[in-house]
């Protein structure tokens, strides 16, 4: 069963950022390890209970800040709000967290709605 | 930016600027000499709460500038130490100019001046990246001449192989390196080459131009 897509408005009121390393095993035959690290985001909303987790394996292409007016899409798992595309609305910039063009294709109509003029033409790849 | 001129530097950049906003305003900015240079009120400065993966010299900054938003970070600018305090301890509002270019529809800016404390944040040398993109080049060009003459080299003479030794090594030597070089530089390379901040690179110099004939 496909899990229920919604999305989630408000205003950045904390936001808590750490650095994890996942070790991914290459081929079972020789057993090479590597460790990818990606940054763990969860953002505080005012005005809303849900915190965002986000999940960003380039994070410097990401920009957030106490204040910035979001919306983001995304589904509910292990009782967190996992999010797979958010926009920042205060300066228009775009991010995706998934990698499925037919996803992101589906991510990027529901969100244009809720998107100002033309700010939904470009999307920066961040997950 | 110093030098004796340092006034008239400053005045030729401030008017330069507002011809090429005026420029802009009547969009005739196509036919302008310094098509790419902005000026402006420089009003808020932001850094983003996530931490860069390599540190703070790659944290993220967001400038408003006459209500646009522009990003930066300090490695993207020459003097990574300097850009990082400035953007830091910038005093605003705060009049600025500069030479920006757009990437995936965000404003990046490539060069950065600002009129009240008169410090430019020089970008990053175009030398190290275009070593890179030689480097890039070189490394298949070394591997199809080995790669073809191989079978010359084995052909050759004793004495003429231990004579050509040297610098069959020295090649292979270079191929490996540039191979190696290239393979890390080639994302840096293609970031660097793009087109909107080679225009901007342009802008930039343009503007050198015009200031190093104003001096």
């Amino acid at each position: 069963m496909a899990t229920e897509l919604l999305t989630i408005s408000g205003e950045i009121a904390k936001v808590r950022d750490r650095t994890v390393g996942a070790d991914r095993v290459s081929t079972p035959e020789n057993a090479t390890t590597t460790t990818q690290y990606f940054n763990e985001i969860e953002i505080d909303l005012s005005g809303s209970t849900a915190s965002l987790a986000l999940l960003a394996r380039w994070p410097d292409r990401l920009f957030l800040q106490l204040g910035d007016r979001v919306v983001a899409a995304g589904c509910y798992e292990q009782d967190r709000f996992q999010v797979l595309a958010l926009c920042n609305l205060t300066d228009n910039s775009n991010y995706f967290f998934c990698g499925s063009p037919l996803q992101r294709r589906k991510l990027r109509r529901m969100l244009a709605p809720h998107l100002p003029g033309d700010s939904g033409a470009h999307w920066i790849s961040v997950g | 930016m110093a030098g004796s001129g340092k006034r008239e530097i400053r005045d030729i950049i401030a008017t330069c600027a507002l011809g090429c906003r005026e420029a802009t305003d009547k969009s005739s900015m196509t036919t302008s000499s310094l098509d790419g240079i902005v000026s402006g009120q420089l009003d808020r400065v932001d850094g983003s709460l996530v931490r860069g993966r390599l540190g703070e010299s790659t944290r993220l900054y967001r400038l408003r500038i006459d209500g646009h938003w522009y990003f930066c970070s300090a490695s993207s600018f020459g003097d990574s130490v300097l850009a990082g305090k400035v953007l830091r301890h910038i005093q605003l509002p705060a009049r600025v100019t500069l030479a920006p270019y757009v990437v995936n529809g965000r404003r990046r800016i490539y060069w950065l001046y600002s009129h009240d404390s008169s410090v430019a944040l020089e970008p990053l040398a175009l030398k190290r990246a275009g070593v890179a993109a030689l480097l890039v080049l070189l490394a298949p060009v070394l591997g199809l001449a080995f790669v073809l003459l191989w079978r010359w080299v084995n052909q050759l003479s004793k004495l003429l192989f231990v004579v050509s030794l040297p610098v069959v090594i020295a090649l292979a030597g270079a191929a490996l390196f540039s191979g190696v070089v290239g393979m890390f530089a080639l994302v840096d390379v293609v970031g660097f080459f793009r087109p909107r901040r080679l225009r901007a690179y342009r802008a930039y110099h343009v503007l050198r131009k015009v200031l190093s004939h104003g001096d």
